[in-house]
């Protein structure tokens, strides 16, 4: 029960974060907004440190926290050839 | 012979250090060089600020074709939680340098890796002919005190084994690796190394020198030592104590001056030390890093170098003060004295009377001193890039044709599969591991096609048309690239949103654009490769700004990016748009769109001030870019909607028949004069002229006090007409009906209403701005001035010339279809046909020079 609210805030706070970072003006409000808290902007930094959607598809990949339909189709393929071989040991 | 380099070496923190600059030097000389051969550069993908000023550093050396770059999965830099993900990285490596199909496979720097994500390994998933530059065995000459770091330099040992040919720095450094690692001496090839051709002898006047000396806190001349200071093997006490053993009286006129980055405290232990030797706190001045340029202006004004290590695998800096025409003395020991020659310029490194008794000579005696530098200067004319690349390449063909064809895997892609699958199963089928490694493969080893893939950005125009101008120029285009791709091409249409980086194949899209009925495929990010071309057609600011990482994504796969510029309006008028940060957004986006491949403006006047902004702007490039221009289309047949006349209209086209007639078309905002032109006719119209002015155009922004008279305009409905909402048909039949064309803007990225008049045959009066007198050439009046009665009296002057059919007529100006406008950008995006290229060769140069120096900071 309480691991799934949490997923559930999880999720919430991740569409909120990617709806403000879509929006330049809101995203330039809502850092200065927190910079001017020092704990609070440690602590958000530190929750962010390891994202990499900014950087997906654009640099080195690392853990990536989406889905299959986030990858292109090529990748895909790859994805499924893997999946094939760990599953089946081909 | 096809030879492969991979440049981590020049890509890692070596970069900052002597093995980066021999690596991207020895790696220019070998490409320079290659006569026959065909070389291919391999760059990481995970150290993407670095591809940039690699692929810059061979822009005339090598095609960028030849350039290519692999995607790994990381971080991989030694650390318990990285071990898995780096094995899967260097099989990923292998396998792409097999797919490559090398001759020969030249890794610049094998021991990179332990602190950053450099992949270097031989043989764990691909036997490829291999070659590795020996540069020094130092971690077995002396204790290695991080445990982890001992474990790792083994293991790198053994693929250092691995290797097919070893290419030393130096004899001494051959020689150290065939007796500690018992190689093979007929495969382990002294290749030498060179100094950058910038470290020369230059002319500097007296102020010149006092300047430079003040800069860096010089009250004296001064002994130069340049390296890491918090390495012992360097020596700096050695030099320091042998100083402090000169007399007094000598020792009170120089200075020593310490180059080269510290950590964090090393100077305060440096100051210690000295002062435990008895210096004064003035005798020792630490510099710090330094740039090239400066560098070489200090070995120029310096009165020795003193080189006094007890171990190097070269001597680079004092073979680059040897070439600025400094006098060197140097340790005897390991490599150096291959490199500064002469005996006489030596001393033991571990006695300190030996130091203090050669660097008292080198302070005082005038004719040592002159023979030493010209001693060196010969000598250094043994070491070039040039003569080191030859060397190599040589080797590369022995090994070449002594050695087996290399076998090439017929299942290289389903080999990999298996054997990242089988570290993969070590991490338990975690599901991001095994999707950031298909990511990888699938970058490394694209799908197979035959043509290539013409990507047009359509964000804004897939979400809504809204039919403005600049949604008609991206329809019309798409149009014509869907129904004619360029040869070779297939066009793919594009969206990325504002959420997260990326672009989409926008297939539902195109589907209802082509009027398709078909099943729509699912709209995944798209896979991209070499070769391919990515256009931004449509406009939109936040897509595109939140692309900014994902453009060079592209151009280091090999994608060529490129965008269309409508105008700079907002930038120019920024009173004039709506909302306030219109001018801001605009800017970013050009600054965005700056570090592309190149853009292609819709008219020359838009090209000009686009190549005006990015020097006002500062940008800089270590690249050429590419600004070309292609005028839009004028076809309205390709985009128009053709409907029946409003009843305003026909209202408006009976009045017109009995005088003359003005139109204006286009939105009504502050910039495009509207409020300019009723006053100027409400002066005709009051002086008693019989005139009828048409206004076409919906309410834009900042015009309400404009929009209210116009509402309410005592002539509106009989010399007066406002209309809003005009077809394209109906338009036509106004060009058609009416006397003269006003086109008052003060600025436009294209103009088509001049186009569309000149159709109709329609004369035309316009404000003299370069953008209409770049479309209408002399077949159009012009008027200046912003004042109500400029433009009356232009106006007035206009009929009677008409009067006397004096006036410019418009029909012969000259115009493109859309079909040509994009055959036109088909030439210059894909067969680089540019007007202009910024910056010039010589800033791209400079450029270079400036990225290359911030390259280099400590030697050896």
């Amino acid at each position: 029960m309480f691991k799934g609210f949490l997923n559930l805030a999880r999720r919430a706070m991740f569409r909120a974060r990617t709806y403000i970072a879509g929006r330049p003006r809101l995203d330039a409000f809502v850092k200065q907004s927190i910079a001017r808290i020092p704990l609070l902007d440690r602590r958000v930094r530190a929750a962010v440190r390891d994202e990499r959607e900014d950087r997906f598809q654009a640099i080195p990949v690392r853990a990536i926290r989406f889905g299959t339909a986030d990858l292109t189709p090529r990748a895909l393929q790859v994805y499924l050839d893997l999946m094939k071989v760990l599953k089946h040991g081909q | 012979m096809r030879i492969v380099l991979d440049l981590q070496g020049a890509q890692t923190a070596s970069r900052f250090r002597g093995i980066g600059r021999y690596t991207l030097s020895l790696a220019q000389a070998i490409a320079a060089n290659r006569a026959d051969h065909e070389v291919l550069l391999a760059l990481s993908g995970l150290f993407p600020d670095t591809i940039e000023p690699i692929r810059a550093a061979f822009d005339s050396i090598l095609p960028q074709d030849n350039i290519r770059v692999w995607f790994a999965p990381g971080p991989v830099g030694v650390d318990t939680g990285n071990a898995l993900r780096r094995q899967i990285a260097e099989r990923i490596r292998e396998a792409f340098l097999a797919s490559l199909e090398p001759d020969m496979v030249h890794v610049s720097s094998l021991f990179e890796g332990f602190g950053d994500d450099a992949v270097t390994s031989i043989g764990v998933f691909a036997r490829l002919p291999t070659a590795v530059t020996l540069y020094d065995l130092i971690p077995l000459s002396a204790p290695l005190p991080h445990p982890a770091f001992r474990g790792y330099y083994a293991a790198k040992l053994d693929s250092f084994r691995r290797a097919d040919l070893w290419l030393g720095i130096s004899q001494f450094s051959c020689q150290d690796a065939i007796s500690l690692l018992q190689l093979e001496p007929a495969k382990v090839v002294d290749i030498g190394g060179a100094a950058d051709a910038r470290f020369m002898r230059i002319d500097l006047s007296d102020a010149e020198r006092r300047g430079i000396m003040q800069a860096h806190g010089l009250a004296r001349p001064f002994i130069c030592w340049v390296g890491t200071p918090g390495e012992k093997r360097k020596n700096v006490a050695g030099l320091m104590q042998a100083f402090a053993r000169l007399p007094p009286q000598l020792r009170r006129r120089f200075q020593i001056l310490i180059i080269g980055k510290t950590q964090t405290g090393e100077v305060d232990a440096l100051r210690r030390t000295a002062h435990q030797f008895g210096l004064e706190q003035d005798d020792v001045v630490y510099a710090g890093y330094i740039d090239d340029a400066e560098l070489a202006r200090l070995y120029n004004i310096c009165r020795t170098f003193v080189f006094p290590s007890f171990y190097e695998g070269f001597g680079l800096p004092a073979l680059e003060a040897m070439q600025c025409g400094a006098p060197v003395i140097a340790s005897n020991s390991t490599s150096i004295p291959e490199v500064v020659g002469s005996t006489a310029a030596l001393f033991d490194p571990n006695s300190v009377n030996d130091i203090a008794v050669k660097l008292q000579r080198v302070l005082t005696d005038e004719a040592f001193r002159a023979d030493l530098i010209t001693r060196q200067l010969q000598q250094v004319r043994r070491f070039s890039w040039d003569a080191s690349a030859r060397r190599a390449i040589k080797a590369f063909e022995d090994f070449h044709v002594a050695a087996a064809t290399p076998t090439r895997s017929a299942s290289l892609y389903a080999d990999l599969i298996t054997s990242t699958a089988q570290i993969l199963r070590k991490k338990l089928f975690k599901r991001s591991a095994v999707m950031s490694t298909a990511m990888a493969i699938a970058q490394n080893h694209p799908d197979s096609r035959s043509e290539k893939i013409l990507f047009v950005d359509v964000s804004e125009l897939c979400q809504h048309d809204a039919n403005t101008g600049v949604q008609r120029v991206t329809r019309s285009i798409l149009k014509q690239f869907l129904e004619k791709p360029p040869a070779g091409y297939i066009v793919e249409p594009v969206y990325g949103t504002p959420e997260r980086p990326g672009y989409r194949y926008a297939k539902k899209f195109t589907q209802s654009f082509l009027q398709l009925d078909q099943t729509v495929p699912e709209e995944r990010f798209i896979d991209a490769r070499r070769g391919d071309v990515f256009f931004g057609l449509d406009l939109q600011h936040h897509v595109v700004e939140r692309n900014r990482v994902y453009y060079p994504h592209l151009r280091d796969l090999g994608v060529k990016v490129y965008f269309l510029v409508h105008d700079l309006l907002p930038i120019q008028f920024p009173d004039y748009f709506w909302p306030p940060e219109s001018a801001d957004n605009h800017q970013r986006w050009l600054s965005v769109i700056s570090q592309a491949d190149g853009v292609v403006c819709v008219s020359r006047t838009v090209a000009d001030q686009y190549v005006d902004w990015l020097a006002q702007s500062g940008v800089s490039r270590l690249r050429p870019f590419g600004i070309g221009w292609s005028h839009n289309g004028a076809d309205l047949t390709v985009s128009a909607a053709h409907g029946g006349p409003s009843q305003a209209l026909q209202a408006a086209l009976t009045a017109l028949g009995s005088g003359p007639s003005f139109l204006m078309v286009g939105m009504i905002e502050p910039r495009k004069g509207h409020a300019q032109v009723l006053a100027a006719f409400e002066r005709l119209w009051d002086s008693g002229h019989d005139l009828r002015l048409v206004i076409v155009g919906r309410p834009g922004w900042l015009v309400e006090e404009l929009l209210e008279k116009l509402r309410v305009h005592p002539k509106l409905g009989s010399l007066l007409f406002w209309l809003q909402d005009v077809s394209d048909a109906d338009l036509d039949r106004l060009y058609g009906a009416c006397s003269c064309l006003v086109a008052a803007s003060e600025g436009e990225g294209f103009g088509l209403p001049l186009i569309e008049a000149a159709k109709h045959k329609l004369p035309i009066l316009a404000r003299d701005i370069p953008i209409f007198r770049e479309i209408a050439g002399d077949h159009a009046s012009f008027f200046g001035g912003r004042t109500p009665e400029a433009l009356a009296e232009a106006v007035s002057e206009w009929l009677k010339l008409r009067a006397q059919n004096r006036h410019p007529h418009s029909e012969d100006i000259p115009w493109v279809t859309w079909a040509q406008s994009a055959d036109r950008l088909k030439t210059i995006l894909l067969e680089g046909d540019w007007y202009k290229v910024w910056p010039s060769a010589r800033g791209v140069a400079q450029n270079i020079s400036h990225s290359t120096q911030n390259t280099a900071s400590v030697r050896n």
